[in-house]
Formats: structure tokens, sequence, C-alpha cells
């Protein structure tokens, strides 16, 4: 057994039991499959892709909010996902989760003081009252919330407070590991890029290693280090940020990033033509062979009867693409 | 010079509320003609919407509009609701983010554009029929007339936007007011979008107001822009002024929050503090608590709209000037 630093998935594979009427018998929507990832301290891998492309499952697989098809999640060396229920439970402070609605993610009935220390008291029983609350204030202050706001309301604060309190909650254990699904999607751009600072000052403090799960394509640019790309509950690209950016192979990814728009209006108004049309492919009747094969502007034959295998490229990066694989310099 | 279609003067819109009145848009105008595209740019609570909303007589109940709103000759402030009701939709129609709250899930596609033909154009079956597959056509919804007889939950979210379009569309309105037209979708459908958007302004003339707090869409559709902070209008101008050569200090800020898929990666300088809620005393700038370039007199006279540097018109004492960094002295926080 490896014992690698941070998170290590491999062949992580989710499928979700659906039914297809009342007299079919139920059948299985495959969330995930064979996703690989690797996330040292201090680093943050940025996960993007469609709504429906696996991201969310990716991070409750992770968790064991939801329960795998296969594969094995280590933590620190550790297979977290074949431990028992009580023996998870010692290693779960260790990772941690902020939500995409600040406000839904508080219980409005709480002072954010209770908030924050409802983890130490979940997993920390043994501190005083006392400890609790120091510890409390320290998260606060971490996070740049005044002492003296540990006595208000959810409702009292602004979402991008609110979303303070979320992260102060969710570093209040001391974690290694921070899961961050759209965490900064529903603020409002000045508050967004506060809360980007924020999380690139957390983790310089504590080593954290984050899951930065986003559907915006500039933000996961600006806070990323590595880059997967899912399509379809599949790895499609995965590469250090700059060679993604620089260098995108997968059509997919090139598609992603050429759907972004630029604030640069001599840009935008020369109306280039959108990458690519359509919407993503129903996950319950995957199309065969490449999933990306029905939108693909470089489709060929084979790619609608084989998958492509991820091939590992020198620059570190990692492609699932007949078509881009082909340029592949061999392995030096 | 041609009239504009739309001329706004005087604008506000007052809320009541418990904890007394809250001002959500102050005095604001601007004019709109035939084929243009004005984005409105701001965060959350800046008014932006209830601006728009005001024109269609939409508030919410304990919301009040004021001042005056020309479209088509008529002054939309002015009109009783039945007048209202031949407005909307005919003149004047809305799209907004979630298009599920705007259809109807027990329905199928074909009835719910239907019936507004018939309604608005006194259309019957067949033709009516015809003409829902000519407007789904229109907004390139694929294999349409298998698509006629599905219900909104069989379509995509980028679909059922497009379906709202097409709607809006089916009474050939000539002010389009799409608030966060493409913020729930993924950004390769949300292209899509904004180029149909783009075309129908093109063929058909449409003018069309687009509330975002996204520059990018602002960037690829708009020729004119709006900043709104605070109920006010903070900056205006054309969208290459105000994007490329921005002059108001929000305005500023808010282009370095952007972090910018096309340009080099830099550090990104947050705004600090949070927008006012609008019930604070309106005394300066509302901008000045959050401002770098804030001086006293900031906080004591409101400073009007005007051109001061540059083409457009900003509302600022101390507008930054070209290649004056952007909030160089703001507080990480």
């Amino acid at each position: 057994m490896s014992p690698e630093a941070g998170l290590v998935v491999e062949n992580l594979s989710v499928s979700y039991a659906i039914s297809r009427g009342p007299f079919r018998r139920a059948d299985e929507l495959p969330a995930l499959r064979d996703v690989d990832l690797t996330i040292a301290p201090g680093r943050t891998l940025g996960v993007v892709g469609e709504s429906g492309c696996g991201k969310s499952t990716l991070a409750r697989a992770i968790l064991r909010l939801q329960s795998l098809k296969g594969g094995v999640v280590r933590w620190n060396g550790e297979a977290i996902s074949a431990l028992s229920e009580p023996a998870f439970r010692r290693v779960r402070p260790q990772m941690q989760m902020v939500f995409q609605d600040p406000v839904a993610s508080l219980n409005p009935r709480m002072r954010v003081l209770d908030i924050i220390a409802e983890p130490l008291a979940t997993h920390r029983p043994e501190l005083s009252g006392a400890q609790r609350r120091q510890k409390v204030l320290e998260a606060m202050e971490r996070v740049g919330l005044r002492p003296e706001m540990a006595d208000r309301f959810p409702h009292e604060f602004s979402g991008g407070q609110a979303q303070r309190i979320g992260i102060a909650r969710a570093i209040v254990l001391e974690p290694g590991l921070l899961i961050c699904d759209e965490a900064v999607s529903a603020l409002d751009v000045s508050i967004r890029a506060q809360v980007l600072v924020l999380l690139e000052k957390l983790q310089r403090e504590m080593g954290l290693s984050i899951l930065f799960i986003s559907h915006d394509l500039s933000v996961v640019r600006q806070i990323a280090h590595d880059i997967l790309v899912l399509y379809l509950g599949r790895v499609v690209e995965q590469a250090p940020r700059d060679v993604l950016f620089a260098t995108p192979r997968h059509p997919y990814t090139q598609a992603l990033i050429g759907s972004v728009l630029s604030a640069d209006p001599r840009i935008e108004k020369a109306h280039q033509s959108p990458p690519i049309g359509g919407d993503l492919p129903s996950p319950i009747d995957p199309p065969p062979g490449c999933p990306f094969h029905t939108r693909c502007p470089l489709a060929e034959p084979i790619c609608a009867q084989a998958m492509p295998g991820l091939e590992t490229w020198p620059d570190g990066g990692r492609v699932a693409c007949h078509v881009a694989n082909r340029e592949r310099p061999a392995a030096a | 010079m041609t009239e504009p279609l739309l001329g706004v003067k005087h604008l506000c819109v007052r809320f009541s509320s418990p904890s007394g009145p809250v001002l959500a848009v102050n005095d604001v105008g601007f004019s709109l003609a035939a084929g243009e595209v004005l984005g409105v740019v701001g965060e959350s609570g800046s008014g932006k919407s209830q601006m728009f909303m005001a024109l269609g007589g939409l508030l919410a109940g304990n919301g009040r509009a004021t001042g005056e709103a020309w479209l088509g000759g008529r002054n939309l402030l002015g009109l009783t609701e039945a007048e209202l009701n031949r407005v909307r939709g005919r003149e004047l129609a809305y799209v907004f983010q979630d298009p599920m709250t705007a259809l109807n899930p027990y329905r199928t596609i074909s009835a719910q554009i239907t019936e507004l033909l018939r309604f608005n154009r006194g259309m019957d079956g067949q033709a009516a029929r015809a003409e829902a597959l000519r407007l789904l056509e229109r907004v390139r919804i694929p294999e349409a007339r298998r698509r006629l007889d599905m219900f909104p939950h069989e379509f995509s979210g980028g679909m059922r936007q497009r379906v709202t379009i097409a709607m809006a569309l089916s009474n050939n309105p000539k002010l389009l007011v799409a608030d966060e037209p493409t913020t729930a979708l993924d950004v390769t459908v949300q292209i899509q979008v904004l180029d149909i958007l783009e075309e129908l302004r093109r063929e058909q003339g449409l003018a069309v107001v687009l509330i975002t707090h996204d520059m990018g869409v602002v960037a690829r559709l708009a020729h004119k822009v709006m900043v709104v902070y605070a109920g006010t209008i903070v900056e205006e101008g054309s969208v290459e002024e105000v994007l490329l050569a921005p002059t108001h200090p929000y305005t500023t800020g808010l282009l370095a929050s952007m972090p910018d898929i096309r340009r080099p990666i830099r550090a990104i300088t947050p705004i600090p503090g949070h927008p006012p809620d609008g019930r604070q005393e309106r005394v300066g700038c509302m901008f000045a608590p959050r401002c770098f370039k804030a001086e006293p007199v900031c906080r004591a006279e409101t400073p009007a709209l005007a051109a001061r540097t540059g083409r457009q018109r900003q509302a600022c004492h101390f507008p930054v000037a070209e290649g004056e960094a952007p909030l160089a002295r703001a507080v990480a926080s």
C-alpha cells in the first residue's frame, strides 16, 4: 500500500438505480466510470464539465455519501472506502465540504457560533465549552468574520458572509481536504473574488488539498493547479492547469474553453460560432463508443464503436480521444 | 434623429417594508432604439431587475414605480392593468432565468404556445399549430415537429429556454427584456442561446435589454452598457467604452474581480465589503464605503451622471484615469 499523502481515487465507479416505468425492472444509470485522480496536500484539483457529468456525484462518493460500485478512495494512504462505518467516522473530520447555496446550507435557527461549533460537538466531544468557543473564534478570524458576529443568526448576513460562515464550519476541525461543490457559483462577482482569495489563503496556511468543482472554467483556471474534465461520467482529459489551457487536446475540452465568454467585446463581437452544438446526451442511454462522438467535430467511424483509452502524455496530461491521441509522442 | 423605441426618465421604484421604505431604483433614465441591445450589469439587490419589472407593471404588491417610461408613444407607468395586458407580450416581452418557472409542467409545448397565439393573435387550431412549429424552428429547436407534443420535462435546460424565447416572440414584440437568460445554462449552451438572440435582433430589429452579472454575456451581445449600483446608474456608455476603458471605480473593481479566460492569469482583486441593502440613508456616493478612491466629498455629495472623462458618462467625483491600476489600494480581505 502506498503511503501517498493527500487524496487518491482509483477506478471509481458509481451507478444510480433508476426505474423506467412501473412494470420494468430497475435499471442502472452509470454516473461515474473508472475515475482516477490525485490531490497532494496544498494542491487544488478543479473538476469541470456540464450539468449531469457527474461532478457532484464524485464529491459525494469521496465522502461516502454515495455508495461505490467499484474503485478505491484513499486518504493519506488509507483506503477509506473500505473502512467500516465507525472506523470511517474517525477519518471523516479530515474531509469537509463547502456547498453552493451559502444561506440554505446554514440552519436559520442556530447562531453563527453554534453553526460553526457543530462539527466540534460531533467529532471533538471532549472539548469544554470555552475551548470550543475559542476554536470557533479562531476559525471566524481565519475567514475574516468579526468575533461579535458569533451571536447573530444567518439571515443577518449577506451571501458572501454566509459563505464565510460555511467555510469557517468546514475548517474548524482543521481538515486536510476541502471539497468545494460550486462553492462560489451563487455569489456576486465582487464577493466571489473575495471567497477565491480566501480559499487560496486558507490553502497556504493549512496545507489543504482542495477538490474544486465548478462549471465556470474561468474560475477554475484561476484557482486550480490541475484540472479534470468529465463528460457523461468519464474522465476525458486531465492535465496541469497551464498545459490544459495552453494546449487543450480533447475536442470536448477545446469546446468548453472555446465557449467561455470574455469580457473583451473586441473578441466577442467577432461572433465566432459556438464550437459545439446540441446538449449533453441522456446518461441513461449513453452513446456507444466515445460518449462525446455525437457532438464531436472530429468524430470518425471508430469513435462510435470503441471507447478510447485514457492515455498519458509526456507532460503529465491524460487524454481519452482516438483522434487526439494519434498525436501523442512516444513515451521516452 | 429617429425617436428612440424606449425612453425612460426619472424612474424610481420604492418598496414598502416593515422596517421602512426601500428605494430600489433611484432616478434612472435611459433610452433604447430598435435593434439595439442594452446590457444592464450589477450585483444582486442592485435594482437592475426591478427597473425593468416596473416597465411591465410586474412589481411585487408592495412596490411602486414613479417617473416616465415611453414605449410606442405611451407612458407605461400611467397605464391601467387592462391596457398593460395588451402591451405585455405584444410590445414588451420577458424572458427570465429559470425557464421552468415560465412553463407549465402539465401541458405540452404546443398547447402552451398555441394558447398565446389564440389569445394575442386570434389564431385557430391548425394555423396556430403551424405558427408554433415555425416559432420553435426559429429558435433552432432540433426536430421541432416531433417535439411539439412533448412536455417541458422532456426538454433540456437549453431547449426550455429556447421555448420561452419562442413564446416571448410569438407576438413580434418590439422590446425583449431578458433577465439573466443564460445564467442557469451550461457554457456550451449559453453561447447558442445568445447567438439566437443576436440573430433575432439582426433580422427582426428587436430591441433587447440584457440584464446580467456576466460581463462576457454583455461583451458578446450588447451595444450599450449601464452599470447599476444601489439603484443608480454609476456608469453608462458603449460596450467598448465601459468594458475596455472603465472609469467608475465600481466598474473597474467588477472587472478586476473577474478572471478572464482569454487574458493572461493574474491575481484577482476583490472589491472589499459588500453592497448596501437599500435601507441606508442616501447621502453622497453609495459606493464610497467600498471605494479605493473615496475622499470626504464622496460621502457628502452625490455625484451626478455626467461625462467627466472618456466618452462615457460616470457618476463619480474622481473617475479612474486610463492606465491607473484599478483597485491598487484595495485591502485584501
